[in-house]
């Protein structure tokens, strides 16, 4: 048991380490200029307003990297390993397909999990920053001003702070990163029957697309009557039955957007995550056995 | 004929694994959804009136998983067309926005002033429309659009003060309908976390629309509300005020009298 566990913790290192020297994380230095410039744009607006454009930017900043790190990084696994034939020297020492696989998952799950706390990092300073200068501004405007004026310039400073530390931040990077890990799963489940990369990449995009449809397959497949004919049925339940609903992921906006989202949901939501990726690994350690390397 | 058996093994474990999941998942999604209605998440739903006004770029946006980003660009161009006085745009554009993210109360509450307040100033003050009638049609046109998108608001967020304090203000200094702004200044003030100061709005409002008896009561029950009368933010010098002025105005009887 635990001699298998080395076997997964040095592939998925080894994983890491490659996806490292591909230069994977000269992507933060686009995402950091991103959040530093959505940081100070919009400056003409309410307080909440260009805190939402903050955060909305720079957690849809995340998102979009962090997809095409999962996408591509996933789909170049399998591909690059049998094309420089080094899977079969792996694979001809005592490491079972299953090992090779989930080692190669948790090494883009590591690798994942960099990117999104150094973008994490550079976001928290971004925000800290825009916090220091508005309450500067605040205090600068409130100064020698009337009582009144005093007094809404430290609503206005309660008000920054507010939003500037957020805690539930936290809940919207972690269901980022579970998004995420969910994209690289179903990449890799892809890869373990696809011929090319591209077509992993374009598979895994357009299943992704349509996880943020399947709720309205669903409701149509359990809702729609006889205004759905069978074979839609049959196509729509398929549907829901295989497709996750990356819609449940869309509470981050709702984070951002200032509700109150319980961590109950939250855990909810990550179970729900964990149980499709047991999943999603099983099914492709089951293709993988069988595939002819 | 070993091989292919074990093909069918796994076909089997494959097809059972994906059922028995399903099942689950498809409950499990569900649950998570009415969990969601529950909180008030839900705002939208893809169809085609959403596709044609938020055009393809902004719908491969929205199904990529970034409803926010989409609806900060709607809003940016809310802020531009507001700049060029094009109105209608607004409405069509804070309608989209306010779909997208019905939980940022900013959305609606700026919306709406930029329909109650801008739109319906620039209209009353249009210079190219010679007839007086027509300019206060549209002034009434632009200021009940903006009622409507605060009245939208307070159904989708019950818990936000904001918009029933705007759809208070609006009914006071723009309908003068100061019985409805009374009502929506008293939904605002019971909602957890609202300022102390809208507690003594409904009496203002019922004064100003010359029910002074319910104004009064208003005030006393404020009065009566068993809190340290020495806090500043409760404001009891103000009802005190008030309330000496509504009892000598009304001719309480002594014996009556909070302040007798």
């Amino acid at each position: 048991m635990f001699e298998s566990l080395f076997r997964i913790r040095a592939i998925a290192r080894n994983t890491l380490t490659e996806a490292l020297r591909q230069k994977v994380l000269n992507i933060l230095l686009l995402f950091g200029v991103i959040a530093i410039v959505s940081g100070f744009l919009f400056a003409n607006f309410t307080l909440a307003e260009q805190f939402k454009f903050l955060k909305d930017f720079s957690i849809g900043a995340m998102s979009v990297f962090g997809l095409l790190i999962a996408l591509m990084g996933t789909a170049q696994l399998l591909p690059n390993e049998i094309e420089n034939r080094t899977i079969y020297t792996i694979l001809a020492k005592p490491v079972r397909r299953s090992e090779f696989l989930i080692g190669k998952y948790c090494g883009m799950l590591a690798l994942l999990a960099t990117t999104m706390l150094l973008m994490s990092i550079v976001f928290v300073g971004v925000i800290l920053t825009k916090e220091r200068l508005m309450i500067n501004a605040e205090l600068r405007d409130a100064q020698g001003a009337n009582a009144e004026m005093q007094a809404m310039a430290n609503e206005n400073i309660k008000q920054i702070h507010k939003e500037a530390r957020d805690p539930r931040l936290i809940q919207a990077i972690v269901l980022t990163y579970a998004k995420l890990a969910v994209v690289a799963g179903l990449a890799l489940l892809i890869s373990t029957f696809a011929t090319s990369a591209i077509f992993t990449v374009a598979t895994t995009f357009m299943v992704y697309i349509i996880g943020h449809l399947e709720s309205v397959a669903r409701a149509a497949w359990l809702t729609g009557g006889s205004e759905v004919n069978f074979a839609a049925k049959i196509f729509l339940g398929v549907l829901s039955f295989l497709v996750p609903d990356m819609n449940i992921y869309n509470v981050i906006d709702e984070i951002i957007a200032g509700s109150a989202v319980p961590w109950s949901h939250t855990l909810n939501v990550l179970s729900y995550t964990g149980i499709f990726l047991l999943i999603l690994m099983s099914v492709a350690i089951l293709i993988f056995n069988e595939r002819e390397l | 004929m070993t091989f292919t058996l074990h093909r069918h093994r796994t076909a089997i474990w494959l097809a059972l694994i994906l059922a028995a999941w399903g099942t689950l998942k498809v409950c499990w999604e569900q649950g998570i959804e009415r969990r969601e209605a529950e909180l008030r998440f839900h705002g939208y739903t893809i169809n085609r009136d959403l596709r044609d006004q938020l055009g393809q770029g902004m719908m491969l946006g929205l199904l990529s998983g970034f409803r926010g980003v989409v609806a900060d660009f709607i809003w940016l161009m809310v802020t531009n067309s507001w700049q060029d006085k094009q109105w209608f745009r607004v409405k069509s554009m804070v309608d989209l926005s306010t779909t997208l993210q019905p939980r940022f109360i900013p959305f609606w509450d700026l919306g709406g002033w930029h329909l109650a307040w801008n739109a319906s100033v620039d209209r009353r003050n249009n210079r190219a429309e010679p007839n007086e009638l027509r300019r206060l049609k549209e002034e009434r046109y632009w200021i009940n659009e903006g009622k409507k998108i605060y009245e939208r608001g307070a159904e989708n967020n019950p818990d936000s003060f904001e918009i029933w304090r705007s759809l208070g203000l609006l009914n006071d200094q723009k309908l003068h309908d100061y019985r409805a702004a009374a009502e929506a200044y008293a939904h605002a003030a019971a909602v957890p976390g609202a300022p102390v100061f809208l507690e003594r709005f409904p009496g203002y409002m019922l004064e100003k629309a010359g029910d002074d008896a319910a104004a009064l009561e208003v005030y006393k029950r404020l009065w009566y509300l068993p809190r340290d009368h020495k806090v500043p933010q409760y404001g009891y010098d103000k009802l005190e005020e008030r309330i000496r002025a509504l009892e000598a105005k009304l001719k309480v009887p002594r014996e009556k009298r909070v302040f007798p």
